[in-house]
């Protein structure tokens, strides 16, 4: 053959090959059988096993697979009802748990679901360092068998807040063939669970793909009907681009989709994709001060940092009024949330005055200066898009106060670190949970003391007791009474309370949420199902 | 002379995979953090404790001194073995090995559909007679090296798989599916090439050699295809090794904006968690891609250009020595 004549079969076949690529899209493209539910998420957890994974695998993926053992409502999370357990007894200071199991479960491997192997699960968990799970199980004296169906966990110390911890994720039951792998292989081959569901086969960072179990019949009580899941296969698919989400969803590669971008939010629910508005359980979006160090050891500082901070402003501008004006510590949704809108208004001149009357003089720049210092501070915060944003209107209105607030971006490695050193002085976080235990979790000083807060202080004290007080009012003053020294020291500044967007193509009916696992609002898929009218 | 030049270049590639293997590791272990902190989370929930931390960097071995941990990491490289990634769990050769075949697949069919774009559109330029004509079609590269393949990616996917729904936007099911990616990958790399070659053929067809074959009544399309293009290629071979680091680099953007599981989003992945396991076979095998082409190229030259010898010194071929 001529060269001339290679290239232009070679011309030819690179514009015959996309044509073939069409022409088999369309082979392809059949009228599926089987009721597959196809989503759209941001992220994959790494670790595939919802009892370790710290990333949220529990909540979306992992939720499906795996049942715990009581199930918290989102709608009312002081609300715990039975689940793989069909009742509970609790001891007067909440030392001594015992669950009474149902006798008619299975794992999808066959094997049965009794007292020994839960037994097994929670024994093997609490000893992997790092399990998001094994947190709960901090001060477990013994964990028994008391009989085939009978499970019993004492604490050393009492422990609240576990009932509400044994309805996450993270304390999803597994079978003992999973128990009797090694936690990184857990990791990354899964685990057999007696969920809805069953992981089918897995691509790292691309989809994941399950199916539904043949003969489940052990909802919670929460649930809307009995026996197998409505769908016969979930498809998750890892889409990191946001706009691509987007696209996916209007052109119905997939039904739903997780962070829907800002601006795309209302023209899709305007041409029929409805979204779905989230709200977040646990704390609000705070700037923990570190009170140890500087400029903000000066409690007139802080408390002018919170007020020169217009929360709304924030909200509209960064989110496109997407998120909620913190008006607490915790979210207005948690269990034990307590409104202090009073002290989270907006009051600028309050601001000035306090800092005034802390000796700090206006320079002519506008930037407020003591002894020579400028009023500086730093906030640290995981570099993101998201946090930049909002961290950059409320830069620029602390400024009309007189504040000079640097944004220092940290990746990674260098986030943890500073983190763990107290290098910062206001440092970015929250977290998911659906009882007032959280405010321990974030701001004990046992914890990382975030707050950098000496020994001796006012919030310990509330966040300790809280754990071991049974009587609902009693642990209500005290959960109050630690989020209102945190607000009135002004320990933290919480800015907005965070909501997850969720867009679907109009055919997804009831999709359900759950009590968070692993820092996000768990998604049930148990009783969704897809009707035949789309878009 | 083959072969004595084959040895040296071999030892020269086991030199330069030693250097970045330690280059990599040195980096990620000056970076801040570790593996420990990203599994545990530092964030949020109750997972983290002193201990806990402690007892994790114990496990992974980050406790020990940089020495010890290279000398490991090092000693377990030369048996094949890179331990287990931090994040998964799993094997980190296999993990990574997963993810290989669909990277050089997407690759191998952006390098095809680059070549053919490539030295087609500079064939055409050098064809086509009119300045106009010509000044356009050259104009092609210079656009193609200027637009982000991101946005190129993006903006072919709300075409042609979101609006007229002819090509799915994500996953590697099927030949549909590496299309859209395959293209978004080719245009850099056509575009280089056509540079490259138009620039090569415009200095061969000045040559006599030329002028004597149309003296003989060569159409335009033989001087070009049959004449010229051979010896214009050097030039462009030599551009092969960058071009192979190109689309392994450019993979990574396409498999985030396209959704598709390979060895770029994992490469990315796996240095914001600083899975060192990961991060060291990643770069092992950017390094000995960069290397195995490169050497090829180099045995390939003699075959274009007979004037070429390979493991000549130069003062042979300047006749110094008999």
């Amino acid at each position: 053959m001529g060269r001339l004549t290679i290239v232009r079969k070679a011309l030819s076949c690179t514009i015959l090959m996309p044509l073939l690529g069409v022409a088999s899209n369309f082979a392809m493209a059949q009228p599926p059988v089987e009721k597959v539910l196809t989503v759209g998420l941001a992220e994959q957890a790494q670790c595939i096993d919802p009892q370790q994974d710290n990333y949220g695998y529990a909540a979306l993926e992992g939720r499906g697979l795996v049942d715990s053992l009581t199930d918290q409502s989102y709608e009312d999370p002081s609300k715990i009802v039975p689940w793989l357990a069909e009742s509970w007894e609790i001891n007067g200071d909440a030392t001594s748990y015992k669950f009474h199991i149902r006798k008619d479960v299975t794992f999808s491997d066959g094997s049965k679901l009794d007292a020994h192997v839960a037994k097994a699960n929670f024994d093997t968990l609490s000893r992997i360092p790092g399990a998001a799970g094994a947190s709960y199980f901090r001060g477990a004296k013994a964990i028994t068998a008391l009989d085939d169906y009978t499970l019993e966990i004492d604490f050393s110390q009492p422990n609240v807040p576990f009932l509400a911890a044994t309805s996450t994720g993270e304390l999803g039951l597994v079978a003992t063939a999973t128990l009797a792998k090694t936690p990184e292989e857990r990791c990354h081959v899964g685990v057999v669970g007696s969920g809805p569901f069953v992981l089918d086969n897995v691509k790292l960072n691309e989809k994941t793909e399950e199916v539904k179990r043949a003969g489940y019949n052990w909802p919670s009580a929460l649930r809307k009907h009995q026996g197998e899941a409505y769908l016969d296969r979930v498809v998750y698919r890892i889409i990191p681009e946001a706009t691509v989400r987007t696209g996916a969803l209007k052109s119905h590669q997939v039904n739903l989709i997780q962070s829907t971008n800002y601006d795309d939010a209302a023209p899709l629910a305007k041409s029929g994709f409805p979204l779905e508005k989230v709200e977040s359980l646990g704390t609000a979006v705070n700037l923990l001060i570190n009170t140890s160090r500087g400029i903000l050891a000066d409690k007139q500082v802080r408390l002018a940092f919170s007020k020169a901070i217009n929360r709304q402003e924030v909200v509209d501008l960064a989110f496109s009024g997407y998120k909620i004006p913190a008006t607490g510590v915790l979210t207005r949704k948690t269990p034990g949330y307590l409104d202090q809108s009073q002290l989270l208004a907006f009051d600028l001149a309050g601001a000035k005055k306090l800092l005034d009357g802390a000796g700090w003089a206006l320079r002519a720049d506008g930037i407020r200066v003591k002894d020579g210092k400028p009023l500086r501070i730093t906030v640290s915060f995981y570099a993101a898009p998201i946090n930049q944003a909002f961290l950059e209107v409320v830069q620029q209105q602390v400024r009309d106060a007189g504040f000079d607030l640097q944004l220092r971006p940290l990746t990674g490695g260098a986030y943890n670190e500073a983190l763990l050193a107290g290098d910062y002085d206001l440092h970015r976080w929250e977290w998911s949970l659906g009882d007032p235990d959280v405010l321990r979790q974030l701001y004990s000083t046992k914890g990382l003391n975030r707050f950098r807060l000496p020994p001796e202080n006012a919030i310990d004290g509330p966040l300790e007791a809280q754990r071991a007080t049974t009587d609902p009012a009693k642990r209500k003053a005290l959960t109050d009474a630690a989020q209102k020294t945190i607000l009135e020291e002004a320990y933290a500044v919480p800015v907005f309370f965070t909501q997850e967007l969720w867009s679907d193509d109009g055919a997804v009916k009831g999709l359900e949420w759950g009590g968070p696992g692993a820092g996000s609002t768990s998604q049930i898929l148990y009783d969704v199902t897809l009707s035949s009218v789309s878009n | 002379m083959m072969t004595r030049f084959v040895l040296k270049r071999f030892a020269h590639a086991v030199g330069v995979l030693w250097a970045t293997f330690t280059a990599a590791f040195l980096l990620l272990y000056a970076l801040p953090g570790d593996a420990a902190l990203s599994k545990l989370n530092l964030g949020g929930g109750g997972a983290y404790s002193a201990e806990g931390l402690a007892k994790m960097r114990a496990e992974l071995g980050l406790d020990q001194s940089v020495f010890v941990q290279y000398g490991r990491a090092l000693w377990a490289a030369l048996h094949g073995s890179f331990g287990v990634s931090v994040q998964t769990g799993q094997d980190a050769l296999q993990m990574f090995a997963v993810g290989v075949p669909e990277t050089l697949t997407l690759a191998a069919l952006a390098l095809v559909m680059g070549l053919v774009l490539g030295v087609g559109v500079a064939l055409l330029a050098a064809y086509v007679q009119s300045p106009l004509l010509r000044g356009v079609l050259l104009s092609f590269p210079v656009a193609g090296v200027s637009m982000p393949s991101f946005w190129v990616g993006l903006v072919l996917l709300q075409v042609f798989s979101f609006q007229l729904k002819l090509l799915p936007g994500m996953g590697n099911d099927g030949v549909a599916s590496i299309v859209l990616p395959a293209t978004v990958l080719a245009i850099p790399t056509a575009a280089l090439i056509a540079q490259i070659l138009s620039r090569s053929l415009s200095g061969v067809l000045a040559s006599p050699y030329i002028a004597t074959a149309r003296g003989r009544g060569a159409s335009r399309s033989r001087l070009l295809v049959n004449h010229a293009l051979r010896n214009s290629a050097i030039p462009v071979m030599t551009a092969f090794g960058t071009m192979s680091g190109q689309l392994i680099a450019g993979s990574v953007v396409v498999e985030t904006v396209f959704s598709r599981s390979g060895i770029g989003l994992l490469t990315v992945k796996a240095v914001l968690f600083q899975d060192t396991p990961i991060v060291l076979v990643a770069v092992l095998f950017a390094a000995s891609v960069f290397v195995t082409v490169n050497l090829i190229v180099d045995i390939l030259y003699p075959f274009v250009d007979p004037r070429i010898e390979i493991g000549v010194r130069r003062l042979d071929i300047l006749g110094a020595r008999a």
